[in-house]
């Protein structure tokens, strides 16, 4: 395992060397604190922030994209071909979520070319939290402040320095190409590592999450979606802003017999989600809507890849504009699965 | 504050208690600083949920028509509920705008009106935290004390974080209330209206363009700004429709350049600036330029504004002949 600290003075020149030859999303700065932004000047990189508002996903998942192009009844494919690409300064709770979408879009060996493409070529650096925000609850739901899933390198900040540790072989060939601008991690720097890890953890709060699926399904018929569903305002801002959530519409947009087969972001809370052509729909309340982002998180995700679909990085609980927190919502249902 | 919020329970309670009202729709206190939450009290017990302070700060206009709505499926007999709802001059207008355009029945609403000195903007004190979150806050009459989740304390002038609505506000008092609470709102600010706008417009289309190509290549498209508006209830809305398609379904700027146009087309004449729209939205997008660009020549064009009052007629859904009509072309 290839352990390195990086001067922090040299951060930009080490973007700068690895952006040579690679798309470079990093955090900067924005009026809504700080977002990923396809980076050409490392100057504008801000490591300060703790989560951005929005989530990296984009960059493996993008809001639209086109599937195909057609023309009367002739179909072009798009190409498939992705750059290199590095993200940088993803929080754990971030790289985590991206191996979640990892198992959807390879769910039961059924692979979507369309987020692989973007995925293979993308090498995470992931950033430890050293301090959590507002509304992160990553520990609670098996996460960490210094977590490794879904990253190739973790980096802690360690106020001069950036400790870089290298979690699989594409991050390590990174760091190795890199390596004139970093040195080996001393003992004492692995120790400062620990330290901050053992404080950051500590930190976090602890939010009781129901675990028992067969309570969980009984709370289908729970009074509480009732008022959460008159509350929810059925926007798309909590699945937007979610790096797991991922669902996805298709559709065509034609114009004179021309036209492109899109796929863009889909969110449950809509009433459109499940309008059939026949005007039929399934979920007719709000509460049902609502009650649907939060199953499927926590009991139909479970069920299908055996661990829930929130990473706890508390996005949709800072810009939910109904005041709604999931956090609360769990612990509601953690209680309701024990009185049944 | 606290004592109108004290009254507020009280009142609510005995509401309750005669049967005036089966459900209440007030603000209850969120987890987050700074944040509260529609709540909908239905007993007496729970009159405690109620808050009252200057963070109340969505449109509750918004949340009623729902509860008029007859129950998917239900069979027999419906009566609606007989509803109350706390209201600012904001909601108090949007409530107006519904009643006009029968979304909700006047005979069930019971809404008590408190004056408002303007609610504070999440998003304002965001930014002046800068990059860091935050993690609590105190408000008092003056002054909002913040604490960042890097530690550091900072107190802000209350009149830099109000939302921008709320700094040129012209009607803090309810137009429209069963009961009065509180005390009358300090005289309304002596700003000049639309100056947001008028400086705009003396910008080159050149400019125009770039400020709105910057403003909306930020919107994502999660609709939160149409879904906080009262007056956004359509049942499909024109953005979503397939046939016609209006169009499409990205995030390229000729998509949201329609979504938000269109979308402001249809508040003309209607949009009381409550800022719920722009505060709902996730990106901090300023939609209010927009809406108040409509506004402003609704007012202009008809010497109108818009929902007062229940008996007058709104601009757009009236005519008089001295209406304006420069815009009509010969046949
Ligand atoms: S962000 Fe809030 S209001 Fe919007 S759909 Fe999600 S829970 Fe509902
Ligand atoms: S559900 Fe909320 S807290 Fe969980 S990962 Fe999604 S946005 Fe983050
Ligand atoms: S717009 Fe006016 S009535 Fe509404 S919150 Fe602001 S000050 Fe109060
Ligand atoms: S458009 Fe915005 S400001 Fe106007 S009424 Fe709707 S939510 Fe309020
Ligand atoms: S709330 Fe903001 S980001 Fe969402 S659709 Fe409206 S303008 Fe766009």
């Amino acid at each position: 395992m290839l352990e390195m600290t990086l001067d922090k003075s040299k951060v930009q020149e080490f973007l700068r060397l690895l952006g040579e030859n690679r798309r470079l999303f990093a955090p900067v700065k924005d009026r809504m604190g700080t977002k990923f932004s396809e980076v050409a000047d490392p100057s504008l990189v801000c490591l300060d922030g703790l989560n951005t508002n929005l989530s990296p996903k984009e960059v493996v998942f993008p809001q639209w994209e086109t599937l195909y192009t057609f023309k009367e009844d002739h179909a072009n494919e798009v190409k498939l071909a992705a750059q290199e690409t590095l993200l940088f300064g993803a929080r754990p709770c971030d790289a985590r979520a991206l191996g979640l979408l990892d198992q959807v879009f390879t769910w039961e060996g059924i692979d979507d070319p369309y987020y692989l493409r973007r995925r293979e070529k993308t090498c995470v650096v992931a950033l430890a939290c050293n301090t959590p925000g507002e509304a992160c609850f990553c520990t609670s739901v098996g996460g960490s402040p210094v977590g490794e899933i879904g990253a190739d390198v973790l980096a802690f900040d360690l106020g001069e320095q950036l400790y870089l540790r290298a979690l699989t072989e594409r991050g390590e060939a990174l760091l190795k190409e890199a390596s004139t601008l970093t040195e080996k991690a001393t003992e004492e720097d692995k120790q400062a590592v620990q330290q901050a890890a053992a404080e950051a953890e500590k930190q976090l709060q602890a939010i009781p999450i129901p675990k028992d699926l067969a309570a969980l399904k009984e709370s289908f018929d729970a009074e509480i979606w009732e008022e959460l569903g008159l509350k929810c305002l059925g926007c798309g801002t909590c699945a937007y802003v979610c790096p797991t959530c991922h669902c996805f519409d298709i559709t065509d947009e034609t114009k004179k017999g021309v036209g492109r087969r899109v796929r863009n972001w889909d969110s449950c809370a809509f009433s459109l989600f499940t309008l059939h052509g026949s005007g039929h729909n399934p979920r007719t309340t709000q509460a049902a809507r609502y009650r649907q982002r939060v199953l499927h998180k926590f009991l139909y995700c479970p069920e299908n890849f055996g661990e829930a679909f929130c990473v706890g990085c508390g996005r949709c609980i800072t810009n939910c504009p109904a005041g709604l927190d999931l956090r609360a919502v769990l612990e509601r249902l953690s209680s309701l699965a024990k009185v049944t | 504050m606290k004592q109108v919020e004290e009254t507020l329970r009280q009142e609510v309670a005995k509401l309750l208690e005669d049967g005036t009202i089966d459900v209440f729709v007030g603000h209850e206190a969120a987890s987050l600083p700074l944040k509260t939450s529609p709540c909908f009290v239905r007993s007496p017990k729970e009159v405690d949920r109620l808050v009252w302070n200057r963070i109340c700060t969505s449109n509750l206009a918004t949340y009623l028509p729902q509860l008029f709505k007859r129950p998917v499926g239900l069979k027999g007999e419906w009566t609606p509920p007989k509803v109350g709802v706390v209201a600012k001059g904001c909601d108090s207008r949007s409530i107006v705008g519904l009643i006009k355009e029968k979304q909700i029945p006047r005979d069930r609403l019971f809404i008590i009106g408190i004056g408002c000195e303007g609610m504070i903007d999440r998003h304002s004190v965001g930014r002046a935290l800068g990059v860091v979150g935050l993690a609590d806050a105190k408000v008092d009459d003056k002054s909002v004390q913040v604490i960042g989740t890097d530690g550091r304390e900072k107190r802000i002038d209350i009149a830099d974080v109000l939302a921008a609505s709320c700094r040129e506000c012209q009607h803090r008092e309810a137009v429209l209330s069963n009961l009065t609470i509180g005390e009358t709102p300090s005289s309304a600010p002596e700003v000049s209206h639309y100056a947001n706008v008028a400086e705009f417009e003396s910008k080159s289309p050149q400019e125009r363009w770039e400020h709105w190509v910057g403003e909306l290549s930020r919107c994502i498209r999660c609709y939160a700004c149409r879904q906080a508006c009262p007056n956004c209830y359509c049942e499909e809305c024109f953005a979503e429709e397939t046939a016609p398609k209006w169009l499409g379904v990205t995030t390229d700027l000729s998509d949201v350049f329609v979504f938000h146009l269109g979308r402001a087309f249809h508040q003309a004449g209607r949009c009381v600036d409550c800022g719920a729209c722009v505060a709902a939205c996730p990106q901090g997008i300023d939609l209010r330029l927009l809406n108040q660009k409509i506004n402003k020549d609704v007012e202009e064009l008809f010497e109108a504004q818009v929902s007062l009052s229940l008996e007058e007629a709104e601009a757009l859904s009236s005519f008089r002949m001295e209406d304006d009509q420069s815009f009509m072309t010969e046949p």
